[in-house]
């Protein structure tokens, strides 16, 4: 059987052995003939040259996030989204079974049923849009957490609330910034459907770019094909969402046997400050002087109110991505580099938690 | 007759060393290395430098070593690299400690038979020695990775050749040895599980040669080189996935040493299949 010993108990073994040594050496009559000859052999053994390993050393590197951070980040991004859905929707969080992991645990702050959800008199395109959506993503979280296994993160604590005027919750903050109300004002997306609509916009571009930044970041091809579909689900959330925003901003035409549906513009340009919002937090800012959108977190329409833009691409017809801390700059509501805030009070769990310095 | 002759002369031996001095009363014996002894043997050890010994890794499990580690991207998870001696810290950065050199103590017994001066006889001797052999690797994760190998006990049986000059024998000696070797492996991955297994008893050989004086009829001292080598191919140590991520799919299917397609684990071996080591010791002995 063969010894397999930390290195604690090798560093005793060692100390023992000098003891040992010691001891031998008072015991031994022969000690200074042999120190001699010891001297003489030390030289010839050269054991001193050469230590150092083939390739020149390099500094210290930092170790490198590795494929279960990179998706432990994407886990926590869709906590915050399945909760957000789940209370919208059905009016509660989700399982405590879905929640539990490494680093510390938080509870969710506000979210409640959007009224319109919960009685059926509102628009059923978008409850069923807003029930598919919050499936998805609750399911994202279980596969997710599955993947990880042992290793994901548990829920950090969560603020998707409204808050009070005085004490205002991580959405109210997030609509003062984009100016979708006043200081004075707050922002419940639980409040009605359009309010909800506004809500899900705040999160969907930002989970699609996110996906597509860490994608260059997951090194197994396995998951890294998950994560796709992941991403190809959240685009497709997104699609919705702008879609009908941009529809309900122009106004549902009258057919036949149907009353127009008033045109609702607040909701083009509420979305529109959002995603200018989000640039500013994230450090990509439209060129005001020029009028010109060169952003990358495009609004839903384009220079003309009725152009519609609902794909944010490039001319090259690809779509943005962000970095985790760009990520975490809009979660956290904050363009400076920090460790928590927004929709993270206590911030995230993992290895991936600092936003990045735009402000 | 000649043994009643040796009796007497042994008889005188004894009655005089009281009044003789030593070295007067040995110079008169006719054959001072002839006989049983019994003695203890001393010294320090050193190894000689393992220059380019490294660790190398079988990663599908056919019994084939040589085989890269590769990262999931494909990369060489230890272009850190090696070290012949065993690994500070995680990093090359720090550099490694030395092979440890060491005391050694034997016991021994003996006999030998001289004609003229002439002398050739047979020595068994049983010890240990406090030397360490070490060879590190260093992974990208960063983590190091050190397999070295002590003696526990060292057995040996020895012919012996030499010319005696008066009461001073120069001698050659050269026999088989047979060791207990313990293995040590240590490492700062803390998210594989690492088995160690190998057959601990190997065979070898010393070689080596002396001088030795005798002091009076019974007491000799001496001074003696010997090199020791040892096969010691079996040490392996099989790397799997731990308990720190056996329980996570993703960090299973990212680890290097149970990468698919084989993901029972990788096994490690040392390139530097001999144990080797340069003794210097002095002996004593008591000759009956």
């Amino acid at each position: 059987m063969t010894d397999i010993q930390t290195k604690l108990e090798i560093f005793d073994r060692i100390a023992t052995r000098r003891n040992e040594r010691r001891g031998f050496l008072r015991f031994a009559g022969g000690g200074a003939l042999a120190v001699g000859g010891a001297s003489l052999l030390a030289a010839c053994g050269n054991d001193d040259s050469d230590l150092a390993p083939g390739p020149t050393p390099t500094p210290t590197p930092a170790p490198a996030l590795n494929d279960a951070d990179v998706l432990n980040f994407a886990l926590q991004l869709e906590y915050l989204e399945a909760q957000f859905y789940a209370f919208a929707v059905f009016g509660v969080g989700l399982n405590a079974s879905l929640l539990t992991g490494t680093g510390t645990q938080g509870a969710v702050t506000g979210g409640r049923q959007v009224p319109e959800f919960a009685n059926g008199t509102g628009d059923a395109v978008i409850r069923e849009y807003a029930r598919e959506i919050a499936l998805d993503e609750i399911a994202h979280v279980a596969f997710l957490r599955s993947a990880l296994g042992t290793a994901a993160v548990a829920q950090p604590a969560i603020n998707i609330s409204a808050g009070t005027v005085a004490s205002p919750g991580s959405f109210t903050a997030a609509a003062r910034a984009a100016g979708l109300v006043t200081a004075n004002q707050i922002f419940d997306p639980y409040e009605n459907e359009n309010n909800f609509l506004l809500g899900a916009f705040i999160f969907e571009d930002v989970g699609v770019s996110a996906y597509k930044g860490a994608s260059v970041l997951i090194a197994n091809k396995t998951y890294l094909e998950a994560a796709a579909g992941i991403l190809a689900a959240e685009a497709y959330h997104a699609g919705l969402v702008r879609t009908v925003l941009y529809r309900r901003g122009l106004g549902t035409p009258a057919t036949p046997t149907t009353a127009a549906v008033a045109a609702v513009p607040a909701l083009i340009t509420g979305a529109n400050a959002i995603s200018n919002a989000r640039d500013s937090l994230d450090g990509t800012v439209t060129n005001t002087s020029t009028g010109v959108i060169g952003d990358d977190d495009q609004g839903i329409t384009g220079t003309d109110a009725n152009v519609s833009n609902i794909v944010p691409t490039d001319a090259n017809g690809i779509v943005y991505s962000r970095s985790a801390g760009q990520v975490l700059n809009i979660v956290y509501l904050n363009g400076a580099s920090v460790s928590s805030g927004g929709f993270f009070p206590a911030g995230l769990n993992g290895n991936i938690k600092t936003s990045a310095a735009n402000a | 007759m000649k043994t009643s002759h040796l009796l007497s002369c042994a008889g005188l031996a004894l009655s005089c060393a009281f009044a003789m001095p030593a070295a007067a009363q040995e110079t008169t014996e006719e054959r001072p290395f002839s006989g049983i002894y019994i003695g203890a043997a001393g010294g320090y050890d050193v190894q000689g430098n393992d220059v380019g010994s490294s660790i190398q890794f079988d990663r599908n499990l056919d019994g084939t070593f040589g085989d890269q580690v590769s990262t999931i991207g494909g990369a060489n998870a230890f272009s850190p690299g090696f070290c012949n001696g065993s690994a500070r810290t995680a990093v090359p950065t720090f550099g490694c400690r030395n092979d440890d050199d060491g005391w050694a103590y034997y016991g021994r017994v003996g006999m030998d038979a001289q004609r003229g001066n002439i002398v050739v006889g047979v020595v068994g001797e049983f010890g240990k020695s406090e030397i360490t052999d070490s060879v590190a690797a260093f992974s990208s994760t960063p983590a190091s990775y050190t397999m070295a190998r002590k003696i526990d006990w060292e057995a040996s049986v020895r012919g012996r050749a030499g010319y005696a000059v008066n009461t001073t024998l120069f001698y050659g000696t050269f026999g088989a040895g047979y060791a207990k070797i313990d293995r040590l492996f240590f490492t700062t991955n803390t998210a594989n599980a690492f088995a160690a297994s190998g057959k601990r008893q190997q065979w070898g050989f010393l070689g080596g040669g002396g001088i030795e004086q005798k002091l009076t009829k019974n007491i000799s001292i001496g001074m003696e080189y010997m090199f020791h080598q040892y096969k010691d191919d079996d040490f392996r140590v099989r790397t799997t996935a731990g308990p720190a991520i056996s329980g996570s799919p993703i960090l299973v299917a990212n680890n290097p040493f149970v990468l698919a397609p084989n993901t029972t684990g990788t096994d490690f071996k040392r390139s530097d299949e001999k144990f080797r080591w340069h003794s210097l010791r002095a002996t004593a002995a008591f000759r009956f």
